[in-house]
């Protein structure tokens, strides 16, 4: 199903800005998704997720701060609960370190998110919202320019 | 100029305590250290990982600032780099355990005195 959506700017940093997206029609966008379906069951894992996005946004959102999930091809990458208390992963895409697009996530209890179906669905939508944001920055519709993301932000997926 | 942020993600913060704040701030401090010694030394990853017998995803998680490293651990790489990676005010753990080490020089100078005697 072709689902409409907007790449919508959640907040502003010094290094490093959050944008995730948000399908038409929905009350929230994927990371408040996330934040609402888990703050109050695990508040400690999502304390510790909001204050590591802090200092991502303050210092810079090198890669080896995020563990890679999805394939080499993609630019999907997952940020685990700081303490590892519990297994709480949420799914991101990285764009040149500048920009951090949060997805939704959830708890992995298995060993490859492929074969929980939630998590797979979470970077599989990743997945897709990357390949369309690719041939946007190729055709120069999207553009980094500092910590923003400007150009043509609304696209529909199959998802 | 205002920086845009959000009314969810304000709300948590509102309730993150200082001991967690320091806390994370503290491993990744640690986390940074490690990787600014090894990118100093030249040292991959996997040598790093080698050395301390351990596997590439650990160090990797160890350099994601996302591991509550244990003073064991961080003692251990410590040794392997031949650096302080924390400090305590008014002590530095490494060069204190560096001092405790006999000096090369001693046993062949101690070998010399007995031959030569």
């Amino acid at each position: 199903m072709e689902r409409n959506l907007l790449i919508e700017l959640l907040e502003d940093g010094d290094k490093v800005s959050l944008y995730s997206p948000h399908f038409e029609g929905e009350e929230y966008s994927e990371f408040e998704k996330f934040l609402l379906a888990y703050k109050d069951e695990y508040p400690e894992d999502v304390r510790q997720l909001v204050y590591r996005l802090d200092i991502i946004k303050r210092d810079g959102a090198a890669d080896r701060h995020f563990r890679y999930e999805g394939t080499r091809r993609d630019r999907v990458m997952a940020l685990p609960s700081h303490l590892e208390t519990t297994s709480l992963r949420l799914y991101l895409l990285n764009i040149q370190s500048k920009i951090l697009i949060l997805g939704n996530g959830g708890l992995k209890s298995t060993a490859t998110y492929q074969e929980d179906n939630n998590l797979n669905r979470c970077v599989q939508t990743l997945q897709k919202i990357d390949i369309q944001l690719k041939q946007l920055e190729h055709q120069k519709v999207l553009i980094v320019t500092g910590t923003q993301l400007l150009g043509n932000l609304q696209f529909s997926i199959d998802d | 100029m205002l920086m845009k942020t959000n009314k969810i993600l304000d709300e948590i913060r509102s309730t993150i305590s200082p001991e967690t704040k320091m806390q994370m701030e503290l491993s990744v401090a640690i986390a940074n250290r490690i990787y600014d010694i090894l990118e100093a030394k030249g040292m991959s990853q996997k040598d790093f990982a080698h050395i301390l017998g351990k596997t590439e995803t650990e160090v990797s998680r160890w350099l994601s600032g996302t591991q509550n490293l244990t003073l064991s651990t961080i003692s251990k790489i410590s040794i392997a780099l031949g650096e302080d990676i924390i400090a305590v005010i008014g002590h530095n753990p490494y060069h204190a355990y560096e001092e405790t080490l006999p000096s090369v020089a001693e046993p062949e100078e101690e070998y010399k005195k007995s031959n030569h005697s």
